[in-house]
């Protein structure tokens, strides 16, 4: 019932006032009762923290702009979700790139043999998804004599290799010192390293894809689905810019290792490889492998006519 | 009735282009002419005077007076002049430091002379029996017999250099390197072999990446640090030392809701298939 109809025109004003404040009384009542019910509510639902870190997850800022504070919240926040979607401990590194070094590759063709055995490694060192086409190493298995990427095969299978008259070469993220992907990103989630590794903030990425199109070389890889990745086989030795465990609609691509190559260790496909086709070093460093074999051997870089620079070279003996 | 300038016409342009032409040849060949006049000569001239330099520092070499002292002291420092001036060392000796891995340990029946110090030597060529009846000898495409160029009869536990010095199975990169030297050379400096990691032999590298062991850092390789290399025989088996054909990991899947298309089989003709097949179209 209304003040306006049972109350007289005198004294409209009090009971209109009245009535405010009985309705001003009710409200507050009400809304500390729901206030109260809400927290109580997340408690009851956000046990473990999951909407608080969603909450977080989604003001966190661009990598480069947090505070270390704010990282290792960030990584706190990965390593709970980690424990509640596999129930692993998780253990996510921040290591800062190593003063005076440039990390490259080099893969020896000659060597290749095509048995993708550094393809498994990668896998298993990069949390990928088990059931997806995300694959950093591409093996293509060309005609001897042809280098025409169009005519690779990238699936090819059979009982043993190599196959006489086939040469293996796999490619890779080449690590550009020019990188057209980094140039394509509209809102700078990927971008060059001091050490030379063209990173990913996976937070900060919308999955726009323009990297994917812009890179000469296959390296950059879409999750269409959420990765599937069985718990036992995850590698809890992680970095927060390298093989954390992903999330649908977010791109991804090779680091060179990134949580092992700056703790000093080598790449996982280096160190699969039953060929020993595979050599990496500091490019800085005078004495390096890798050093001798830019200077002593035939080397090339696959599609160097664009500019890109990569730090990914081939050499045959 | 045609004007006489209708015709005119055509032959004035005619002309004009032509002495157009001319001219363009002209100042081509002048051009040409000019070339070798500016750069070309310079360098040229440059070039002989390098020559002409060679030969004299050469000169001297070729009847060089002194002592065996004095023309080795000559040499040595004419070559760390061309060391000094060459980014790396151009030999061996000049490799990085590093450790090889060891191999006695992982010998099944080592030492050899537990069997082979109360056994008569037969140097004829033959099949191998018992401890030995596995050993392939496709090394230099089955030339080799066993103290050819490795092994020696009167030291089991060694193997022997070419001239006659005991080489241990730590060092047998030493022995290989007498024939390839530049293997040898690539593996010294880390362009040929595989640093130590994962594995502890990758001939025996596991079929499955799930095998890998992550968590045992003793293994682990570096790319700083220490340089711990795999020997020779880590990877190749001595007495047929190509490497063996392995079954490749499966292939890359197709992303969810595509299938793969087969690629057709095309075929990779030398040039004199390709042009007797045409031959054939043609009849």
């Amino acid at each position: 019932m209304s003040p306006e109809r049972d109350g007289s025109e005198g004294d409209r004003e009090t009971v209109s006032r009245r009535s405010v404040l009985k309705k001003g009384g009710l409200l507050s009542t009400l809304a500390v009762l729901l206030g109260g019910g809400a927290a109580l509510a997340q408690q009851a639902v956000d046990s473990d923290g999951a909407l608080a870190d969603a909450w977080g997850d989604f003001f966190q800022q661009h990598y480069k702009k947090m505070t270390p504070e704010e990282v290792q919240e960030a990584i706190a926040r990965i390593e709970r979700k980690a424990k509640r979607e596999y129930g692993v401990d998780l253990k996510v590194a921040d290591d800062a790139p190593i003063p005076g070094v440039v990390f490259g590759y080099a893969l020896n063709i000659s060597k290749c043999k095509g048995v993708r055995r550094c393809v498994e490694a990668c896998v298993a060192e990069n949390n990928q998804s088990r059931d997806s086409q995300i694959q950093y190493i591409r093996v293509l298995e060309l005609a001897r004599g042809h280098l025409d990427l169009n005519r690779a095969e990238p699936y090819y299978d059979g009982a043993e290799v190599p196959q006489p008259n086939k040469v293996y070469m796999p490619i890779q993220c080449m690590q550009c010192d020019n990188p057209p992907c980094v140039k394509a990103c509209p809102v700078e989630a990927t971008w060059k390293e001091p050490d030379g590794i063209v990173v990913i903030d996976y937070n900060w990425c919308i999955g726009c894809r323009y990297c994917m199109t812009a890179c000469p070389y296959w390296a950059r890889h879409f999750n269409w689905n959420p990765p599937t990745l069985p718990k036992e086989q995850i590698n809890t030795d992680t970095h927060y810019l390298s093989n954390r465990p992903r999330v649908k609609g977010v791109m991804e691509k090779c680091t060179f290792c990134l949580q092992r190559t700056r703790r000093g260790r080598l790449p996982a496909c280096l160190e699969a490889c039953p060929t020993g086709a595979r050599v990496f070093g500091n490019l800085l460093d005078p004495n390096s492998d890798i050093r001798y074999v830019l200077e002593n051997k035939t080397v090339f870089r696959l599609k160097e006519e664009l500019g890109t620079e990569p730090k990914f070279w081939y050499y045959t003996d | 009735m045609r004007r006489p300038w209708s015709y005119l016409l055509p032959l004035a342009l005619a002309a004009l282009l032509g002495g157009y032409g001319l001219l363009g040849l002209q100042s081509f060949r002048a051009s040409a002419q000019m070339a070798p006049a500016g750069k070309g000569r310079a360098s040229k001239d440059v070039k002989r005077t390098a020559a002409a330099d060679k030969k004299d520092a050469q000169a001297p070499d070729s009847d060089e007076e002194g002592s065996p002292e004095q023309v080795l002291k000559r040499l040595m420092e004419r070559r760390e002049a061309v060391q000094g001036r060459t980014l790396r060392g151009q030999t061996i000796a000049d490799a990085p430091p590093f450790r090889a891995t060891t191999r006695e340990e992982h010998l099944e029946f080592f030492p050899c002379s537990d069997c082979h110090a109360d056994q008569v030597t037969n140097r004829h060529v033959r099949k191998l029996t018992e401890e030995h009846e596995v050993l392939d000898f496709q090394h230099g495409g089955g030339r080799f017999w066993c103290y050819d160029a490795c092994h020696n009869p009167k030291d089991m536990d060694h193997l022997v250099s070419l001239h006659g010095e005991p080489i241990g199975f730590d060092e047998s990169y030493k022995l290989c390197g007498q024939c390839h030297f530049q293997r040898q050379k690539d593996w010294y400096f880390g362009g040929h072999g595989k640093r130590a990691g994962s594995f502890e032999i990758p001939r025996e590298v596991p079929a499955e990446a799930a095998e890998i062991d992550f968590s045992d850092r003793e293994k682990i390789g570096t790319w700083q640090g220490e340089r711990v290399i795999h020997i020779c025989t880590d990877c190749h088996d001595a007495h047929s030392p190509s490497i063996k054909a392995y079954e490749p990991s499966p292939p890359p899947k197709v992303r969810r809701g595509l299938t793969r298309q087969q690629r057709q089989e095309e075929q990779h003709l030398t040039l004199w298939q390709m042009l007797s097949t045409e031959h054939a179209g043609d009849k």
